[in-house]
């Protein structure tokens, strides 16, 4: 558990999202009441349509709530005006969407340096950032490439390294191993923990079990509302004879 | 225990501590550790059955040390066993009785059951986590033995998800 001492990062109090689509109302987040501190890694998970990428995106300013309230670092955030969220997600927020969005015309390596120029980085600075992102997810060689000529999962690791090059204090991501091989969601997982161990929060939806264990929190949506919210402890000590993950393994 | 002996054996001969350090240098932290009591008390069982012949080998300075080779019939079981495909994990789920039961007695709520046996499999995962990060990646039993059980954990939440929307 994180320390109580951290502070409340992100607050949300009976968030509300409806979509109309077709004449209907869809209800896709139904009052979620979430708080996450600095520092923490939570996970969201539940079946598809469960509302993991609606409230991400909420809580990331890219669609605004129907109804409810939400708070980052202690600002109120759900009437912000699209500037003031701009700021935000360039100053606190990194954001990566399973669609990494890439600018066309600009090379991988510009791609990650823009948003640290915007921020005030000098070209050194977001250069040397650029480059210690790119080696961590084995993209060195790839600086100078256009996105297009990417894999989409490369395009996905630069999404992320472009969401963390302003070690953000708050990283949302949306199934960041979505479209990643075995040694690509090791070396995203990598970099995710490395951002964690650094106190940077980060709340990701996925549904690869191999990122949640590395969690410390699992949040479970189901229908638009929260059913189940727990840290991710060790489990007790295992007897000899009882089966723990290795079951197959297990000595008779 | 007896066919993983009975198969280190068949490579060559070996006393019960050298089984011990074989099955922990190919299989890393990813293996529970066998207790080298069991060993001992698995190899004279083996040895009772007529499956391996141990030979009592004079060492310096030291208590004599039993070698343990297959005989023919040891031979023949280790053979039996490498041709038979193994069972899935769960043949029959404990959990899934439990959960289709337990409410239907008024004993439990189905939502509390998935949240509970979820918990467990996320503590699972957290295990396996560490379990990974104490193995070099370059040791390839153990990885692989980590992966095919994360990918087994994998499937146990995607299927407790499949029954929360069914069920719930």
């Amino acid at each position: 558990m994180t320390p109580a001492a951290a502070p409340v990062l992100l607050r949300t109090r009976d968030l509300v999202k409806d979509y109309h689509a077709d004449g209907g109302v869809v209800r896709a987040v139904r009052g979620v009441n979430l708080e996450v501190d600095a520092g923490e890694f939570v996970a969201i998970m539940g079946p598809s349509g469960s509302g993991k990428s609606t409230l991400l995106h909420v809580i990331g300013g890219l669609q605004p709530p129907t109804s409810g309230q939400l708070w980052l670092a202690g600002q109120r955030a759900d009437r912000l005006p699209a500037a003031a969220w701009a700021v935000l997600r360039r100053r606190r927020i990194g954001i990566v969407f399973q669609a990494a969005n890439l600018l066309s015309s600009m090379t991988v390596a510009d791609n990650i340096e823009l948003p640290a120029l915007l921020a005030g980085a000098t070209a050194r600075q977001a250069r040397a950032r650029r480059e210690e992102l790119l080696d961590e997810l084995g993209l060195a060689a790839k600086a100078r490439t256009a996105p297009a000529r990417l894999s989409g999962g490369e395009q996905q690791k630069v999404g992320l390294a472009r969401a963390l090059v302003n070690k953000p204090s708050l990283l949302l991501a949306d199934e960041p191993t979505g479209n990643l091989d075995s040694t690509s969601t090791t070396e995203v997982l990598k970099l995710l923990r490395h951002a964690h161990a650094d106190g940077q929060a980060i709340i990701l939806v996925t549904h690869d079990a191999r990122v949640a264990g590395h969690a410390n929190r699992i949040v479970n949506l189901f229908d638009g509302m929260i059913c189940d919210d727990a840290p991710v402890a060790l489990p007790r000590a295992r007897r000899a004879d009882e089966a723990g993950p290795l079951t197959p393994l297990r000595w008779s | 225990m007896r066919q993983h002996l009975l198969a280190l054996l068949a490579k060559e001969p070996a006393h019960g501590y050298e089984l011990k350090l074989a099955l922990e240098q190919t299989f890393g932290a990813a293996y529970p550790s066998p207790n080298i009591g069991q060993i001992y008390v698995t190899l004279k069982r083996l040895e009772a059955d007529g499956l391996v012949r141990g030979e009592d080998v004079a060492q310096d300075s030291r208590p004599n040390k039993k070698v343990y080779e297959l005989t023919p019939a040891g031979r023949d079981a280790v053979a039996a066993w490498v041709d038979e495909p193994a069972e899935g994990p769960r043949v029959r789920d404990d959990f899934f009785i439990k959960l289709v039961l337990a409410p239907r007695a008024g004993l439990a709520d189905r939502m509390e059951l998935i949240n509970r046996q979820r918990r467990r499999y996320y503590a699972q995962l957290r295990a396996l986590a560490d379990l990974q990060d104490a193995t070099d990646s370059r040791d390839t039993s153990a990885r692989l033995f980590i992966e095919g059980q994360y990918l087994h954990l994998q499937a146990d939440l995607d299927w407790l998800e499949r029954c929360q929307e069914e069920l719930v």
